[in-house]
């Protein structure tokens, strides 16, 4: 009986100790890595400056510290960014009250998404900066951002919304600019998934003395 | 034994036969589906909830149900919000998909009725939905005048 117990307690402290490892194991740093003599410097997005709905300048500075979301959109977008926002929208509501998470949606068509245009579309759908930021910006700041933060996104005629070519990926930021997850955010399911990576990158920050 | 066999019967019928029906009922109208997932489900979504504020749900729409007609005529001429062409304040709120037949328009319709109106028939066919059609040739016009507005653009 008692060898029994032992036994026991060997698989609850065995069961519990793969729970704390996976929970404290950190989430890969994505991208290219470069190595300085000991140290491996990792790919991070630093800079970038775009204005917000509210006219209000967000710039990888002013996230410093911040968890945040990356999507690519427009507003005309006929096809996979209505489940996109969809989907942000849960992630809205869910980090509704935690100031530590920031969702970007960046405009790939600031032609007619203007800030007027972007401001009535938040309003609209009943969310607000700071928490969602729709960025709006020069085109070729926008798609030369799109490529840094690894998400794909042409347009082949300037003045037509509909040769628009973009990623569904939503892109998980850390507080200092590393990407660390992404997901198809047209996937519940995957969405769902980033969540708990969102979760993960939190305590990871929690413990780093960030707060 | 042949009352046990009269039994039997009658729970098949009563019971299995309605329940057998009801759920096949997303499958009535295959084509309906196919066309709603690849036309409709994106701004509509699979599950017809819509994108709140943005895309309108359809789920139990008693507007809809009580106007059944407003469904093809969506689907064929599009809807719209005011509008002036002249001096450019015109808003689609939904284009039209002019190119479907009135079968496929039926089918697309009896799809909703059926999968988010909750109805148990599908209440369109190529005639009804032919004639409902004929409410709606003002948007005709309105579609026809956008069209030719947006190409010479």
């Amino acid at each position: 009986m008692r060898v029994l117990y032992r036994l026991e307690f060997l698989i609850l402290a065995t069961v519990l100790m793969a729970c704390q490892s996976s929970k404290t194991e950190p989430l890969p740093y994505l991208g290219p890595h470069q190595q300085l003599g000991d140290s491996t410097v990792y790919y991070r997005v630093d800079s970038f400056a775009f204005f917000n709905q509210d006219s209000q300048l967000v710039t990888a500075e002013s996230l410093r510290g911040k968890v945040y979301v990356v999507d690519f959109f427009f507003i005309s977008c006929p096809t996979i960014c209505p489940v996109m926002t969809k989907h942000m929208k849960e992630l809205y509501k869910r980090y509704q009250s935690d100031p530590r998470v920031v969702l970007m949606s960046f405009t790939l068509d600031p032609r007619h998404d203007t800030i007027p245009r972007l401001k009535r579309y938040a309003q609209k759908l009943g969310v607000s900066a700071p928490k969602w930021n729709f960025l709006y910006g020069p085109k070729e700041d926008i798609y030369s951002t799109a490529a840094k933060f690894l998400i794909s996104a042409s347009q082949e005629d300037d003045s037509d919304p509909l040769t628009i070519i973009h990623s569904g990926k939503f892109v998980l930021v850390d507080g200092e600019g590393h990407l660390r997850s992404y997901c198809d955010g047209t996937s519940k399911e995957e969405v769902y998934r980033l969540a708990e990576d969102i979760d993960r990158l939190l305590d990871e920050m929690a413990d780093e003395g960030y707060d | 034994m042949k009352v046990m066999i009269n039994h039997l019967g009658r729970i098949v019928l009563s019971i299995i036969l309605p329940l057998a029906l009801l759920m096949s009922c997303g499958e009535r109208y295959p084509q309906g589906k196919a066309l709603y997932e690849a036309q409709c489900a994106w701004c509509h979504m699979s599950d017809g909830t819509g994108l709140e504020g943005i895309y309108p749900s359809l789920v139990d729409r008693e507007d809809l149900r009580k106007q059944l007609w407003r469904i093809p005529c969506a689907i064929r001429y599009g809807v719209y919000d005011s509008f002036r062409i002249g001096g450019d304040t015109f808003s689609v709120v939904m284009m039209g998909f002019p190119d479907l037949t009135d079968a496929e328009v039926s089918n697309i319709s009896n799809y909703i009725a059926m999968s988010f109106l909750q109805l148990q028939e599908g209440p369109y066919n190529e005639r009804i939905v032919a004639d409902m059609l004929k409410r709606c040739r003002s948007r005709e016009d309105t579609f026809r005048l956008l069209k030719s507005k947006l190409q010479s653009q």
